[in-house]
């Protein structure tokens, strides 16, 4: 890749950068890698249970996805929600095994074992313990939609388009939410 | 009504909200569930922003799987070359080469003649000396000669001193000679348009035969 070519591609939007890689241009799939391969990494991280490599191939899957069904993108979408959804519809696909699910459970009990004597990050410990509790413990749909507003910034409009659901189901979810965080950290207040 | 409150828990705190937002919030939820709220709002959000990155390995996996959808060799031609880059490197060498072979080959050809080409001698004769018989032969200032003269009894002798006498003009002059043919001679002696051959045209025949 020549500076002018990666100079000429900076200003693209991610749509037109994927639609630069349905024609080969492999300076847009390292530039649209470079945009998104933090978020969707730490949107992996989080909905697989903390698990890094098993993030880092979901990650790797995610953009393999896109280099071959780059010519399925419309025009009309917008390139975060679909990767998204790719992202999403991976998740979920790995939430059905049930065998997972219940190793992502001990995963967890085995974390907290482990973070006891942590005092140091007590703090953050306490939180995220409770967090990653209430995580493991809510439904599908309630997760993607505390990720994808938390972690990922997305709008109502976005995340309601990635996991197919009314706006308004979403900005409910999100109330609902919130007020089980905020009595999981009543109920459990810091040591 | 919770849509509105979500909304209003993100962007800020009770206290900052307008006296219509704070009784709309309030018909709901009370000051101290608001700002409980708004505390698990941004718990959520540092849950959420844990500094975690991809390894190296995963973007250099990646480069390979679309190297191999697109067939480039990464790793050998790292950097693309537009093929009329190449060619104006490759053409204008390749001219220069075909000029270089083609000039040698017409030295070596141009050498080829000067080397064959023995005949042609760049003498300036001064002055015919004698037509013996069938020989020619020419004085050269520079070079003192002796030529024998025939005996017309003796036939062997005669050809003896005819063979001693070319094998004298040839060291002498140290130029090619032979004898004379007929057809040389008769070429040589036949006038043209009818005139007779002056001495230098008869000079110039007769070097161009006996050499």
């Amino acid at each position: 890749m020549s500076i002018f070519q990666r100079k000429n591609i900076v200003a693209y939007s991610d749509e037109q950068l994927i639609k630069e890689i349905e024609c080969g241009n492999e300076a847009a799939f390292n530039l649209l890698y470079e945009r998104y391969s933090n978020k969707l990494f730490r949107y992996f991280f989080r909905l697989l249970g903390n698990d890094r490599a098993k993030a880092e191939d979901f990650l790797q899957e995610l953009f393999i996805k896109v280099l071959n069904n780059a010519h399925t993108f419309s025009s009309t979408q917008k390139a975060s929600t679909w990767l998204y959804t790719i992202a999403t519809n991976m998740c979920k696909n790995e939430w059905r095994n049930t065998e997972n699910r219940q190793r992502l459970m001990r995963q967890f009990e085995a974390w907290e074992h482990q973070s006891k004597n942590a005092l140091d990050k007590l703090q953050s410990q306490h939180l995220a313990r409770i967090l990653d509790k209430m995580m493991s413990q809510l439904e599908e749909e309630e997760r993607l939609v505390l990720q994808l507003r938390f972690q990922q910034e997305l709008s109502i409009k976005e995340i309601a388009a990635i996991i197919n659901i009314p706006e308004g189901t979403v900005k409910s979810k999100l109330f609902y939410l919130l007020k089980r965080i905020a009595k999981q950290l009543k109920t459990n207040p810091m040591l | 009504m919770p849509m509105q409150i979500l909304e209003l828990i993100e962007r800020s705190n009770f206290n900052q909200l307008s006296d219509i937002d704070r009784k709309s919030v309030l018909e709901h939820i009370s000051e101290s569930e608001y700002e409980e709220l708004r505390e698990a709002y941004h718990n959520g959000r540092s849950y959420f922003d844990e500094d975690v990155e991809p390894s190296a390995h995963v973007q250099s996996n990646l480069s390979r799987a679309f190297a191999e959808k697109h067939n480039k060799p990464t790793s050998v031609l790292k950097y693309r070359i537009e093929i009329w880059k190449i060619a104006a490197v490759l053409i204008p060498l390749l001219f220069a080469g075909l000029w270089t072979l083609n000039y040698r080959m017409s030295a070596q050809q141009i050498a080829g003649i000067v080397v064959h080409d023995t005949i042609v001698v760049q003498q300036k004769i001064k002055e015919v000396q004698h037509i013996l018989d069938t020989v020619i032969a020419w004085k050269e200032p520079a070079v003192k000669k002796t030529i024998h003269q025939p005996s017309a009894t003796n036939i062997i002798a005669s050809n003896n001193i005819q063979d001693t006498n070319l094998r004298q003009v040839q060291q002498m002059l140290d130029i090619g000679i032979r004898t004379l043919q007929p057809e040389d001679l008769n070429r040589s002696l036949v006038p043209k348009n009818g005139k007779s051959m002056d001495e230098d045209e008869l000079l110039k025949h007769f070097s161009f035969a006996g050499i």
